[in-house]
């Protein structure tokens, strides 16, 4: 085997790297109080609603699987689990709205010693918004995953995919969140390759690989963090990391930083998305794009603001210029797609830099605005693969290259591309004006060299998204066919195709039009993360 | 032993990422492999690694653990030393680690250095929980990896340029 000096080089240094962490971890260990291990009296029932939009769609998937020769039942029984979990994420809101953070200690095992479902604001709000997804993408599959594909478990991999979504946004242990963090990997895995075709093999290994490195690379951040915490309850991380200087926390916070932007897609570990986004089924395409990058980007706030506290503030600024880095460069390499699927990708990326900046700005506001920025961004990166496969399956191609008339033919699936292009590209009256112009508006009121790269890049993107989403829109939706076409066929929407898209508009306007409900909670929720005593309080009254 | 588990981490970290820089999807699926064992080696050290001492700690924690009845085991002494030399690693490890850590580690008094001596049980339930998944990861990697070889006729992540976009250049007016 001939040695590679290209391959030779990074395995030294990551030999090094890795061997110092190690060594000064080993053999540390922090002995805890003698409190009570184990809750005696009953959960109380509101502690359950915040497992329930995890173990709703568990159970969903379980019975699709016990059921999986009834192929006409898949698709009810996964529409009930997503509907229940939807329902109990609302009431999940309305309880945290209220009270504060709701905490459940799993097993009844006391925080130090076992796991907590830990939900606060930010948490609930995520929970709701992805249980929403969920399911408006599942009335879109209904539609669009035929009698074959129902029965090779495509219902049980879509339920399992969002309760780990949902399971991460909602767990208390730095550990549990590894464990979510694989159990979507794996339904993604499974949904990625979902219709076995050529495309998507060349996808799904590019997807597969990449991402299971960063899970890895989570966990040695795990790992390594409790090797000198010794806990892995985040309040408790929180707790100790308050009191601790020195190296380990900077190497922690690197890999913890790596592992995070690897899974969100930001700039220089962004390759993976581009190269498998467009290659699935588009409804499992819209899925990814809507939810698994805010995954990563939820994790770093939650990791390096809460958990980190003061800590954390050394790595805001490489997050903030990463950001900027990826928010502009994302949006340029939209602008160089011919394919609409890959565009979009490009899309999400860009999304994942401006939320970077505002978690860089170290400011209240500009975590307020990431976070609306989040929600804003699962809805509408959702619906606008959704769309693009609705044009898809109308005229056969969705191209930049082949012209395809669909403004004539086809007005309300042109329209609906145009409001969530728009709603992108941060254009009043669409939901993604008011986190753009809260993210500038932070950005303005800093000082600094990344205060204002900030808000250059937001705008930036901005300008550059509605550019590349306006010609899109005069090459494929207003040029008429010009008989160039790939050869696809066009297989025709059913109608009932149109009511998820229609109800995701509306949302889309409504948080345009009415943007405070949304930004109340995100303001709680960045309050909550930035001084999180209420939440540290509640699990102390826990022990 | 700490020091030479640390040293086979590095090298099992540093082997894994050689192999996964590599074109051929079996070596990058072999590199993978080991960069996972080189985590749960790396998580089942930190836990520290103590040879023949029981598992199960007195309620006290005042006095050293019970040595296995076994005929090799080494008499309740050489437990006792061994115990206080962990201890004072640990401490000594603990200080150069942060001033935090260090405050926690006098917290250890030499009263629980059979604490120390002991190894950390949840540092091996963790790493049980990830060799599980990234053994079921790695196989379904290792399925997949053979139906792209045998539906792109491949395994060269160079030649794999399938879901790559071709240059064809849209109209560059309207």
């Amino acid at each position: 085997m001939q040695m590679r000096r290209e391959q030779v080089l990074p395995a030294l240094l990551g030999f090094i790297a890795l061997l110092l962490p190690t060594a000064a971890f080993a053999a540390i260990a922090v002995p805890h109080g003698n409190g009570p291990a184990m809750l005696t009296e009953p959960t109380r029932y509101a502690a359950w609603l915040t497992v329930a939009p995890i173990v709703l769609p568990i159970i969903g998937s379980a019975l699709t699987l016990a059921f999986r020769h009834k192929i006409a039942w898949q698709a009810n029984i996964a529409f009930g689990a997503m509907f229940l979990a939807t329902v109990s994420a609302v009431f999940l809101n309305i309880v945290v709205l209220s009270h504060g953070p709701l905490l459940l200690a799993a097993g009844n095992w006391l925080p130090p010693f076992g796991i907590i479902i830990a939900v606060d604001v930010l948490g609930a709000l995520l929970v709701l918004v992805t249980c929403l997804v969920g399911f408006i993408g599942l009335s879109y599959a209904r539609c669009d995953v035929d009698h074959e594909g129902a029965s090779f478990g495509f219902y049980t991999f879509y339920c399992l995919l969002i309760a780990g979504v949902c399971g991460s946004f909602a767990t208390g242990d730095i550990f549990n969140l590894y464990v979510w963090f694989e159990v979507f990997l794996v339904s993604s895995f499974g949904m990625i390759v979902f219709g076995g075709e050529r495309i998507q093999m060349d996808g799904a290994v590019k997807y597969g690989v990449l991402n299971l490195i960063a899970t890895t690379i989570f966990l040695i951040a795990v790992g390594a963090l409790y090797g000198f915490t010794g806990t892995l309850n985040m309040a408790d991380i929180r707790h100790v990391l308050a009191e601790t200087e020195g190296a380990p926390v900077v190497t922690v916070g690197a890999l913890f930083v790596l592992a995070f932007a690897m899974k969100a897609a930001a700039f220089p570990l962004h390759f993976w998305l581009p190269a498998s986004y467009h290659t699935p089924r588009i409804v499992v395409g819209a899925l990814f794009a809507g939810l698994l990058t805010k995954v990563g980007i939820y994790s770093l706030m939650r990791v390096m603001i809460m958990l980190f506290g003061d800590k954390g503030t050394m790595f805001l600024p490489l997050i903030g210029w990463v950001g900027v880095a990826t928010a502009v460069l994302a949006a340029l390499g939209a602008l160089a797609q011919t394919n609409l699927r890959r565009l979009a990708a490009f899309l999400v990326i860009s999304g994942v830099g401006v939320m970077m900046i505002g978690i860089g700005l170290d400011t209240a506001e500009g975590l307020t605005g990431a976070i609306v920025y989040a929600v804003h961004s699962i809805l509408v990166m959702t619906a606008l693969f959704l769309v693009i496969g609705v044009v898809e399956r109308l005229t056969g191609d969705a191209d930049l290259t082949i012209g395809s008339n669909v403004y004539a033919r086809y007005g309300l699936a042109a329209g609906l591309f145009l409001i969530f292009g728009l709603a992108v590209s941060g254009l009043p009256p669409f939901s993604g004006f008011w986190p753009k112009l809260m993210l500038v508006q932070a950005s303005l009121a800093g000082s600094g060299a990344l205060a204002l790269a900030g808000a250059v890049g937001v705008i930036l993107s901005g300008l550059l998204t509605t550019i590349a989403i306006g010609r899109a829109w005069v090459l494929v939706f207003l040029r008429p066919r010009d008989g160039s076409e790939n050869g696809h066929v066009a297989v025709g929407a059913p109608r009932a195709m149109a009511a998820p898209l229609v109800a995701l508009a509306i949302l889309v306007v409504a948080l345009g039009l009415l943007p405070t409900i949304v930004i109340a909670p995100a303001q709680s929720g960045a309050a909550g993360l930035l001084d999180p005593t209420v939440y540290l309080q509640r699990v102390q009254d826990m022990e | 032993m700490e020091t030479i588990f640390s040293i086979i981490v590095g090298l099992f970290f540093a082997a894994s990422i050689y192999l996964m820089l590599s074109p051929q999807l079996v070596r990058i699926l072999l590199g993978v492999s080991i960069f996972g064992n080189a985590v749960n080696l790396m998580i089942f050290t930190a836990g520290r690694l103590t040879e023949a001492v029981p598992p199960v700690l007195s309620a006290a924690g005042d006095h050293a653990p019970q040595p296995p009845v076994t005929p090799t085991s080494p008499a309740p002494d050489a437990i006792a030393d061994q115990a206080a030399a962990a201890g004072d690693a640990a401490v000594h490890a603990a200080h150069t680690a942060g001033d935090a850590a260090g405050a926690v580690a006098s917290a250890i008094s030499q009263s629980n250095a059979d604490m120390l001596a002991t190894a950390n049980p949840l540092p091996q339930a963790l790493i049980l929980t990830a060799i599980v998944i990234s053994f079921s990861i790695f196989a379904f990697l290792l399925v997949l990896t053979f139906r792209a070889y045998q539906s792109l006729d491949t395994d060269s992540v160079d030649s794999m340029r399938l879901a790559e976009p071709t240059p064809r250049v849209p109209p560059l007016g309207y």
